[in-house]
């Protein structure tokens, strides 16, 4: 069974939220949620990283971070190379047989297959809708980044405009996914055989 | 391969840079969409001189237009990036390295090269392949390049420059005609001179800047201006780091 999925950039922002099904009611507010979720696995990447040069098995220079579970919960964190971040909240994959689990659903799957079929998500979904979408105003548009590492709003970048009417999507709001996208999300959840969801998107 | 030099010189290992030229190809020859390059050549052309019309009537100038191009180029590579990354993942498939564990069912994951040597030839060998079917060649690499401030730094070559075909700069463009008749090497003025690849140069600027790495690019030399061939030269200014989420206050 999956929980959540949320979608982040690489400047902390939560592009795409969306709940499958959750048992119960978030205790914090949504923006507050996305926020903490961000915060745990920025900070786990950070300590993958020192950790995994430590014990000198670091094959990947960003420490490799992938996943963690809880006795609740089992978290998924899919990082891509242009740093954006795709997390899965799945139900605790079960060792033994699939009747020990809660749900009708068939158990989750190794971290290997679901951070595979959140790069199908990245290369399937993503990559078509929203980074091949001339609409879509992309976060690394909004922004320049100084060298002080501080984010500068690009409106302040002085370019010369020769040809104005060749600009596309001069809105200055951030990036918002659109309901397409929230369908192909929908259909991409539908697709994972360990989703527990009806063919409507329901939960079961 | 010359003896003493540091491993991090002599690039990738031939047989990883061979299977990578193999998977390279493949995407050209099998998931690439393919336009007539004269069609390309021609549309290039004409946005460019609608560009230099422009620049020129309203006074704007020839280093304007290198700027825009560079410009379109730029948002054209943030974009593209995501395209690279998202249809280059099995290319990775097969190196021991890229593989995360998790018993069996080793997958790759989407990577980061290890080092600039290795995004060179990436850039070369992959990205070019399969976007413009076509190689330069890397030369000059350097850790610490002298010219270029002692940060890492290489070219790619075009002996044949995409989009190039059928172009001809009139003298107002090519930076000859400041100083005519002092056409020898170094005697050119590359100011006031169009740089007929700036879109390019764009374009790696903007892929690797969404990839988290700043570089400094610039097109020292061009067919278009009588030189034998054109350069695209890439300076490494820094890695860009994870922003931190902003704290609570």
């Amino acid at each position: 069974m999956i929980f959540t999925l949320y979608i982040y950039d690489r400047f902390c922002n939560c592009l795409y939220y969306r709940s499958f099904s959750r048992p119960l009611p978030s205790s914090m507010s949504m923006a507050e949620e996305q926020k903490l979720v961000y915060g745990v696995v920025f900070s786990a990447r950070a300590m993958s990283e020192r950790l995994s040069s430590a014990v000198g098995e670091s094959s990947d220079p960003d420490g490799g971070f992938m996943a963690f579970q809880t006795s609740g919960f089992k978290l998924h964190s899919f990082e891509t190379p242009t740093r954006y971040t795709f997390v899965l909240l799945t139900a605790v994959p079960t060792t033994g047989s699939a009747f020990d689990n809660r749900s009708a659903s068939p158990a989750v799957p190794q971290t290997a297959q679901v951070l595979e079929d959140l790069r199908k998500l990245y290369s399937d979904c993503f990559v078509p809708q929203v980074v091949r979408n001339p609409l879509a105003r992309l976060p690394t548009e909004s922004y320049i980044v100084s060298s002080d590492n501080r984010m500068i709003p690009a409106s302040m970048r002085k370019t010369p405009d020769l040809c104005p009417e060749m600009v596309f999507g001069t809105d200055s709001s951030p990036i918002m996914l659109g309901s397409t996208f929230d369908k192909m999300v929908l259909f991409w959840a539908n697709g994972l055989s360990y989703s527990g969801l009806t063919p409507e998107g329901k939960a079961m | 391969m010359s003896a003493g030099s540091p491993p991090s010189q002599e690039g990738l290992p031939p047989n990883v840079v061979r299977q990578l030229t193999a998977s390279a190809d493949e995407l050209w020859n099998h998931s690439t969409e393919k336009i007539n390059a004269e069609v390309v050549a021609l549309t290039y052309g004409s946005l460019v001189a609608n560009l230099a019309r422009e620049a020129l009537s309203s006074g704007a100038g020839v280093a304007a237009i290198n700027t825009r191009l560079d410009e379109m180029g730029y948002n054209i590579g943030l974009r593209l990036a995501d395209d690279f990354a998202s249809r280059t993942h099995s290319l990775f498939a097969n190196t021991p390295t890229r593989r995360t564990g998790d018993g069996a069912n080793s997958v790759s994951l989407l990577r980061r090269c290890a080092d600039f040597r290795e995004t060179a030839e990436i850039i070369s060998k992959v990205a070019f392949k399969m976007y413009l079917g076509e190689s330069p060649a890397i030369t000059d690499f350097a850790l610490s390049s002298p010219a270029d401030g002692n940060r890492p730094a290489f070219s790619l070559e075009f002996v044949e420059p995409p989009f190039s075909s059928h172009v001809m700069l009139p003298p107002v463009l090519n930076g000859r005609s400041t100083s005519a008749g002092e056409t020898g090497a170094g005697g050119k003025s590359r100011e006031d001179a169009l740089s007929y690849l700036s879109m390019i140069a764009g374009v790696i600027r903007g892929a690797l800047f969404a990839l988290g790495l700043e570089v400094i690019t610039s097109t020292p030399r061009c067919t278009l201006w009588g030189d034998s061939i054109s350069e695209i030269r890439v300076v490494l200014v820094r890695k860009i780091p994870a922003s931190a989420p902003p704290s609570d206050d």
